[in-house]
């Protein structure tokens, strides 16, 4: 009876632990509507393409979650929106839109544009909206090798009931691609829609001294992104060899210790097996000795 | 030719020998069905890709390699236990060291396939033989698995050959004419006598050594996979010895689930009794104490030292994985030690169910020393899909580990047609101390 007693005593410990685990991944997992973030972003690239970007993403413990698949519509005008288009966000959580080269995009009484992007919402997921103004800059950048150095040269201007606005008291950014970023490298001011930024000559590029250059108005409070890219060969030619580290195991030759040591080993285990199957045979022969 | 003092013996130790049962059809069933579906998960896999498991840029390994580390601690601790029991001439060993034995071989033979499963470019595994690298830990291992598996190989022939004599020569049992021509030809012409038993005493009593050796040397080669990297939780000194602990107590569980399952479905009360239980629950127990020491002595180390990528990681383990790990390190440990520990929890049935909760705890243990670790890289995660940070197996996963277990189950019980699952000659060896 006693030991009937102590099996039901262990019996409840173990269904305590197998009931515990269901019971609290039951809580955890209650479905909730979540609340995700929008961030909208214009950018017009060096091919002069405008881009919409709205990126939906949740943001918890684990940093920034995107979140995949869900349509975004993308509106203009202000006063009458009218619908530019619809985008559903891929595997990074940016719905992106290019807005038509020959589509001519009202402005407000500023000479901004206007843009407003908005996800419904869903039964997984609560409504997300965000909205743009910025004005128009046509942007224009050439490099030249000159005695004071690597200079580059950039023009921006605005327009106005179809006249030119030179861009002034604006700082611009110089930036070259990085593995995971741009690499802000120097920066520049513009003065009566010019200006001129020296290129630093310590940048690496590939091995060729190959490098892009990029100038951009950077999330500019007017301006939103603008960019221009050229290609050239003002960076240093980057060289990949890597001293050779004689302690290391990833090294061309296995060290001698340890291929000794691995042959021995070796030996001596095969060298039993040997044995053991050499058994076997002579196991074999004595009955065919006594069988003859 | 064998004569057996104990008649009864080659009647009760071969009923799937001679006849199979509906018993044995039904169970043999269930396992190929499940077989059927981890097929099939596997061809979905290699139609679509590794897409449809969990696995992802950060987390790599994931359920597979957590079946390869534990099928493969199953095995050493198979080759460990038969070694250690056969070279100590244990007076009780004889009804559990085939079951050790077989452990030893069957698992072996499947873990390796979780690797298959894992790797995305197979058709490059060729070579891995064609340009070895000897200081490359995962050469080392491979290495080190084919000796294993060829060692445990004649470990396990040497030990049936008697039993496959016996089976030759016995007239108590029917047996079909094919496997009398089979039994002839495995038992190597094996007649019992003094010249013969001598060579294959020595023979065994060699390999049993060997085997000792190879399977802590192996294990050992397993958990520097792990050590050698510099990735939190898993770079630390005692992962050799932790992981060879491990295996050994996890393959004791499974040894004593086994002797369960077999001696209910073969009939096998007389021969594994309690006294066997008590036995190998206590080996149960000296490991979990050693086991318990070495997990407690390797997270305290990591907690105290405060290294923040540990930090990190212990932290995770506490909340992300806290059942797991409270199951895995606690439970998992205690409750085996509390049952066979108190002399009144030792039934039958106590002990097999702490064996149970060992092994599902140990199953947990290295999902939880693998995982996490993944989820913890130095390198922030790039890409911050909610699957890049955290793995879940997916269902592809589960159907392939259930069909690495019953694959286990489907090896166990073809072999129980060819070969009795608890020894003869051994039995009679400790029944009359037999000698030729």
């Amino acid at each position: 009876m006693k030991i009937k007693k102590y099996n039901k005593f262990l019996v409840s410990i173990i269904l305590t632990v197998f009931y515990l685990y269901p019971l609290t991944a039951q809580e955890k997992g209650e479905p909730e509507k979540m609340s995700p973030y929008m961030e909208f972003k214009y950018l017009k690239n060096t091919e002069e393409q405008r881009i919409l970007d709205a990126k939906i993403f949740l943001a918890g413990e684990l940093g920034i979650i995107p979140v995949e698949g869900l349509p975004v519509r993308f509106y203009t005008n202000m006063e009458e929106p009218e619908l530019l288009g619809e985008a559903v966000t891929d595997a990074h959580g940016i719905a992106r839109l290019i807005i038509p080269d020959d589509l001519i995009l009202p402005v407000d009484e500023d000479n901004n544009w206007w843009f407003y992007a908005e996800f419904e919402g869903n039964e997984q997921y609560e409504m997300t909206m965000e909205e743009i103004s910025l004005m128009d800059v046509n942007l224009s950048m050439s490099l030249e090798e000159t005695e004071d150095g690597k200079m580059i040269y950039l023009e921006a201007y605005t327009m106005k009931n179809g006249e030119k606005v030179p861009v002034s008291d604006e700082d611009i950014f110089i930036f070259v691609p990085r593995m995971f970023s741009l690499l802000q490298v120097a920066e520049g001011y513009f003065i009566d829609g010019e200006a001129e930024v020296e290129f630093p000559d310590n940048v690496p590029g590939d091995g060729a001294g190959n490098l892009t250059v990029i100038a951009r108005f950077n999330d500019h409070w007017q301006f939103a992104n603008v960019e221009k890219r050229i290609e050239t060969t003002w960076g240093v030619p980057s060289s990949h060899d890597v001293a050779e580290s004689h302690r290391a195991l990833w090294t061309q030759i296995a060290p001698r210790w340890m291929i000794v040591t691995l042959s021995i080993m070796l030996v001596g285990v095969w060298g039993h097996y040997l044995y053991a199957i050499i058994s076997m045979i002579r196991i074999k022969r004595i009955e065919k000795k006594k069988n003859k | 030719m064998i004569e057996i003092k104990n008649k009864s013996l080659v009647h009760d130790l071969t009923p799937e020998i001679v006849s199979t049962s509906r018993k044995w059809y039904f169970i043999f069933g269930i396992f190929v069905i499940i077989w059927a579906v981890g097929i099939y998960a596997l061809v979905q896999q290699i139609d679509k890709g590794h897409i449809v498991t969990g696995m992802r840029d950060n987390v790599v390994w994931g359920i597979y390699i957590v079946n390869f580390i534990f099928f493969m601690g199953l095995s050493y601790a198979g080759a460990l236990i038969s070694g250690v029991l056969h070279l100590f001439k244990s007076n009780w060993r004889a009804p559990v060291i085939r079951f050790a034995e077989l452990i030893t071989v069957i698992s072996l033979c499947i873990g390796p396939f979780f690797i298959f499963f894992c790797i995305g470019r197979l058709d490059r595994l060729p070579f891995l033989f064609a340009f070895p690298r000897i200081q490359s830990p995962i050469t080392w291992d491979v290495i080190a698995i084919i000796t294993d598996l060829f060692g445990c190989f004649i470990f396990l022939y040497l030990s049936l050959i008697e039993d496959f004599a016996i089976l030759r020569d016995t007239t108590d049992i029917t047996i079909k004419p094919w496997k009398k021509k089979l039994y002839r030809i495995l038992a190597l012409g094996y007649l019992g006598t003094e010249k013969q038993y001598k060579i294959l005493s020595q023979a065994k009593n060699i390999m049993a050594a060997m085997i000792i050796a190879i399977a802590i040397i192996v294990y050992s080669v397993l958990a520097w996979i792990f050590g050698v990297t510099l990735q939190p939780g898993w770079h630390s000194t005692i992962f050799g010895p932790y992981f060879v602990i491990a295996a050994v107590f996890s393959g004791t569980g499974l040894l004593i689930i086994l002797m369960q399952l077999f001696r209910k479905i073969y009939r096998l009360e007389k021969y594994i009794t309690k006294k066997h239980f008590i036995n190998v629950g206590v080996l149960l127990l000296i490991i979990a104490a050693f086991y318990g020491y070495f997990t407690f002595s390797d997270y305290l180390t990591k907690w105290y030292g405060s290294v923040k990528m540990d930090k990190i990681l212990i932290d995770k383990l506490f909340e992300d994985y806290y059942l797991m790990f409270i199951f895995a390190n606690y439970l998992g440990i205690l409750i085996p030690i509390i049952i066979v520990g108190i002399p009144r929890f030792r039934t039958i049935r106590n002990i097999v169910i702490a064996a149970v909760i060992a092994l599902v705890g140990l199953w947990f243990n290295r999902y939880i020393i693998v995982v996490p670790t993944l989820e913890s890289p130095f390198l922030p995660i790039q890409d911050f899909r909610m699957d890049f940070v955290k793995y879940s197996p997916t269902w592809i996963e589960w159907a392939l580990t259930a069909a690495g277990v019953s694959i286990f189950g489907i090896f166990m019980m073809l072999v129980s047609k060819l070969a009795p699952l608890v020894s003869i000659s051994e039995m009679e060896d400790s029944e009359d101390n037999r000698k030729p």
